[in-house]
């Protein structure tokens, strides 16, 4: 085993690994740190990302179709070079999981050497090379000849072959734009957020309406002096449903009357549907000691009072801002050969328009239900099929493992 | 609306699962006693499931969005695999340790109840929501199983027990759950592309996914070469659970953690 063969001759093992991982790594950051922190992001940009990753997959195929023998192919295709090159490749994950990532040049040591955004650093990227070189001989061993009783795990180290190669060389490629619109106007261009630039789309999009769905709002108590809720972990939460009955701390409740959307006139509150009209609740709250008080609460909105019912010298009643349940904006769009198409943008449910996935984003949250202001996304990603290939094969793989489970080991 | 009480349901749970062990514990021999505790447990299974139906129904989403509903699922399950594999294989420690591992979860929950909050944000309205997290806990539980596996071949108790059949259980858990594990992952990359747009951002949370995926994929493949010495290969198993725990809890006290989209809300 390693510890009675000599380093770097035949069989290369575990040390090997650890010397070349090692090399890695340091090499990796090293480079980060004479480039002062600059990553790969700009190297990695269309084509030149394509130019690597050709460079990568012509340098597999010849040390498997010409060098099959010689110690490192035959290495890179073993269960040493895959333990080394997964541990490596944890590494860069263990960084980007404890410490924080973003994507603003800073300053410091750990951004010179990468550690602020591990996944376009240099040390990343020698992760990743090394563990595709490893995953693609692996692969090719299996392949030629196809190794049939293996057929899972063929298929499980294909599928993420593919998945890691198109995520990490087309992750480049991906463009996000964000278009802002209102009601019933026509916007024609989008801007990306990463550059802040402006561009004009080979399409016009009109916002026709923005509908916001919200829960019925909470009740809580909050605390007179400190003004912070005494939730309770959420014991002391209560989402309003029709005429219910319940205790808060010390205090019933019940509600004697719910209006969605109210106006108040007078000491009452009516049902109206206005812009700025807000939830509102008639409450009847009975005390410890017997006695009893009714009042309307209510949330308020942009432009209605909030109101709260002050219950003693510590306590107050209140409803907090309903939350949304679901929001949709419905759309229009034209391309530039007249052609009308509808859709309906919601949350989870994107729609693919000339190149694009459109997604709904937000929409002005100071306004709610009554914005006419909906953020929409489009995101260009040419290598999502790719990925998506990778991804079935993935479960495929997955599948079958579960099917054979493992194999009984002396 | 009445809460269903959730500690009387935990603590009948969890008392007569505790009858129940004592009971084979205690009278190993006798098989009218043993088919009786085998069908009490059972029936704390199934208890138990039957809370999470009616809370499912009580907050009409799946009780899956907080950490302590999603511990619930984990008690269901692990309780669950643990009494199958012991009449696959007819370990009773195996069962022992899973029923307590399910009731300490339910505990746990009895200790510091949550809000069963009946809002989900609209991110979270998606078919995807119920498969990404089922096939999750279930990947969770049968890896913490896994992990039970590997305490006992730690801690050999009798020295020349073989221990051939262990290393091929925990392979085997290790197996189930890596391929359940694969697939919540995915999943959640495919749910991730239809409701942020990307399927992979690095965020904390699918960091932490990524690297407990990452040391069960090196268990598996140290497993299948035996070039390090057998307790390693455990003491990594061990380590890999420690990794996944991290993942579940640990994430949302993490530094890295303070802009996730996704840690859990409470
Ligand atoms: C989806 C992820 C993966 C799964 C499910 C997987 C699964 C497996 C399985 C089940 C085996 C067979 C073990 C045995 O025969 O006992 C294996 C072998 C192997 N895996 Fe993986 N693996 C994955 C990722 C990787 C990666 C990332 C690498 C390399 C960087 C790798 C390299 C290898 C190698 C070299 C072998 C030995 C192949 C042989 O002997 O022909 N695997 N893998």
């Amino acid at each position: 085993m390693a510890g009675r063969r000599k380093i770097w001759t035949a069989n290369w093992a575990y040390k090997e690994g650890l010397i070349i991982g090692v090399g890695l790594f340091i090499t990796g950051i090293s480079l980060e740190y004479f480039t002062m922190g600059r990553g790969v992001k700009s190297l990695m940009e269309f084509p030149f990302n394509i130019y690597f990753l050709v460079g990568l997959l012509i340098l597999t195929l010849l040390l498997w179709f010409t060098a099959r023998k010689i110690a490192i192919t035959q290495w890179l295709g073993s269960v040493p070079a895959a333990v080394s090159s997964i541990s490596l490749f944890l590494i860069m994950g263990l960084i980007m999981g404890l410490n924080m990532q973003t994507d603003q040049v800073q300053s410091g040591f750990l951004h010179f050497i990468g550690f602020t955004h591990i996944s376009t650093s240099w040390p990343y990227m020698f992760s990743v090379l090394f563990l595709l070189l490893s995953l693609g001989i692996t692969c090719l061993k299996n392949i030629f000849p196809l190794n049939k009783s293996k057929l899972g795990f063929t298929v499980s180290h294909l599928g993420l072959f593919v998945v890691l190669i198109s995520a990490n060389f087309g992750g480049s490629q991906l463009v996000r734009l964000e278009m802002e619109l209102q009601e019933n106007r026509i916007t024609t261009y989008a801007t990306n957020k990463s550059d802040n630039q402006v561009y004009n789309l080979p399409f016009a999009v009109k916002l026709n309406d923005f509908i916001l769905d919200e829960y019925n709002p909470k009740l809580t108590i909050v605390n007179n002096i400190s003004g912070e809720m005494i939730h309770g972990n959420g014991k002391n939460i209560i989402t309003i449903d029709s005429s219910i009955k319940f205790k808060i701390l010390k205090y019933k409740i019940e509600i004697l009357n719910y209006i969605e959307s109210a106006v108040k006139a007078g000491d009452k509150y009516y049902f109206n549907n206005e812009p700025g009209a807000c939830p509102a609740a008639h409450v009847n709250v009975t005390f410890e000691d017997g006695h009893q008080i009714q009042a309307w609460l209510s949330c308020g909105s942009y432009n209605r009072q909030f109101e709260s019912l002050k219950l003693d010298s510590q306590n107050s009643l209140v409803m907090l801002f309903p939350e949304p349940k679901l929001f949709v904006s419905e759309i229009q769009l034209f391309n530039k050969k007249g052609d009308i198409t509808n859709a309906k943008l919601e949350v989870n449910k994107p729609f693919d328009y000339d190149q694009f996935k459109i997604y709904q984003l937000s929409y002005d949250s100071n306004l709610g239900k009554w914005s006419d202001t909906s953020v929409i996304e489009l995101i260009y990603d040419p290598w999502l099929p790719y990925v998506y290939i990778g991804i079935f094969l993935m479960i495929i793989g997955a599948i079958y493992m579960l099917f054979t489970g493992a194999v009984k080991k002396k | 609306m009445e809460w269903i009480s959730f500690p009387n349901y935990a603590i009948v749970t969890i008392t007569i699962w505790v009858v129940s062990l004592f009971l084979k514990g205690i009278f190993p021999n006798n098989k009218a006693v043993l088919k009786t505790a085998d069908i009490i447990i059972i029936g704390g299974i199934i208890l138990l499931g039957y809370y999470i139906i009616q809370l499912w129904v009580l907050l009409e989403r799946p009780p899956m969005r907080t950490l302590g509903e999603t511990r619930l699922w984990y008690s269901l399950f692990l309780s669950a695999i643990g009494f199958t594999f012991f009449l696959r294989w007819r370990y009773y420690w195996f069962l022992v340790l899973s029923i307590l591992f399910a009731s300490m979860f339910l505990l746990m929950n009895i200790i510091s109840p949550e809000n069963f909050n009946k809002t989900l944000m609209p991110a979270l309205l998606s078919p995807w929501f119920v498969p990404h997290v089922i096939v999750y806990i279930f990947a969770y539980s049968t890896l913490g199983a896994s992990s039970l596996v590997a305490l006992k071949l730690l801690i050999p108790l009798k020295k020349s027990e073989s221990t051939i059949e262990f290393e091929y259980l925990a392979d085997n858990l290790v197996y189930i759950g890596f391929a359940f594990l694969t697939m919540g992952l995915l999943f959640g990359a495919l749910w991730a592309k239809e409701a942020w747009g990307h399927y992979w951002t690095w965020d904390p949370k699918e960091t932490w996914a990524f690297l407990t995926w990452s040391v069960y994929l090196i268990y598996i493949h140290l497993r299948s070469k035996n070039v390090f010495s057998k307790r390693t290969t455990y003491w990594v198993l061990l380590l890999a659970f420690i990794v996944l725990l991290v993942c579940w809890f640990g994430v949302n006290y993490l530094p890295s953690a303070a802009n996730s989209i996704h840690t859990y809300s409470s």
